[in-house]
């Protein structure tokens, strides 16, 4: 009897996850270095214009690629410009996902704490908006760090048509 | 003076007020460029600045970094740094931050001038 009931559950994720088609888009590969940022704001914009996102929210997704990329090229793989960044681009039934991987050292941006922008500002801080801006612009963000046997860390954004 | 494709700087000195007008993209890697810019004018005690953004396309944190970077000191020394004629584009990335509470982001170079005349220093109302 339990295990009918299980069996059900498997079944009914099972047709939820395929009802969820996604399509793969394009993908680029980006050295560390941040004179690629300029190629990656452009191939997201291009593309996410393509499959139909509005204007505002492309730029939007475009700054928190931006973010991302620059954050990941200064920390994680350290300015090494024969080290790595890939990005995926997919599309669901209502959502345009921008999947961003690395080789460098794993980083949650979930374990980061928005700041008090009063204090701040008082205090005539610098840096460390980034994430902020990440969190405030995507609808979702997931992160999925690397491990022995799938080295590369995954960040994936996205954004709701 | 040192500059990129990407963006492009140009600085016009009148009444005692440096007018630099940006154009094209302040992110991670253009963002230096334009401190060191602004590090030579405060190092030559000129820090009374208008900044024109008409024709800036693109800013990061990076870019609002470069901001954050000099204000204490500029207002220290009786400066500031007061910003106009932002695209809605550029503003929304100051205002999803809250950066209006920290600078004067006005419409023109003469109400920018009137703030600097009148001592009005800080977050546009």
């Amino acid at each position: 009897m339990k295990k009918k009931r299980y069996s059900n559950l498997i079944t009914t994720l099972s047709v939820a996850v395929i009802n969820k088609q996604i399509n793969h888009i394009a993908t680029l590969i980006a050295s560390g270095d941040y004179k690629e940022l300029i190629k990656i704001r452009k191939f997201i914009s291009e593309y996410a214009e393509k499959s139909g996102l509005d204007l505002k929210k492309i730029d939007e997704l475009v700054l928190a690629v931006d973010e991302a990329c620059s954050n990941l090229i200064h920390y994680s793989i350290e300015f090494d410009n024969k080290r790595t960044i890939r990005i995926d681009l997919e599309k669901t039934s209502d959502e345009f996902v921008v999947n961003i991987e690395d080789d460098g050292q794993p980083f949650n941006p979930n374990s980061v704490k928005s700041p008090d922008m009063k204090k701040y500002f008082k205090e005539y801080r610098r840096g460390g908006l980034g994430i902020h801006i990440i969190k405030n612009l995507t609808d979702e963000l997931i992160y999925i760090p690397g491990t022995k046997s799938k080295k590369r860390n995954l960040l994936k954004l996205s954004k709701k048509y | 003076m040192k500059q990129s494709n990407a963006l492009k700087i140009d600085t016009v000195t009148r009444d005692g007020i440096e007018l630099i007008t940006i154009e094209g993209f302040l992110d991670a890697h253009t963002a230096p460029i334009l401190e060191k810019h602004i590090e030579t004018l405060v190092n030559s005690n000129r820090i009374r600045i208008i900044i024109d953004f008409s024709a800036l396309e693109y800013i990061s944190s990076a870019g609002l970094g470069v901001f954050m970077s000099h204000i204490e000191e500029i207002r220290n020394k009786g400066g500031d740094i007061k910003m106009i004629k932002m695209t809605d584009k550029v503003y929304s990335v100051f205002d999803l931050l809250g950066f209006p509470m920290l600078f004067n982001l006005e419409k023109n170079e003469e109400e920018a001038i009137f703030k600097f005349n009148n001592n009005i220093i800080g977050g546009s109302d």
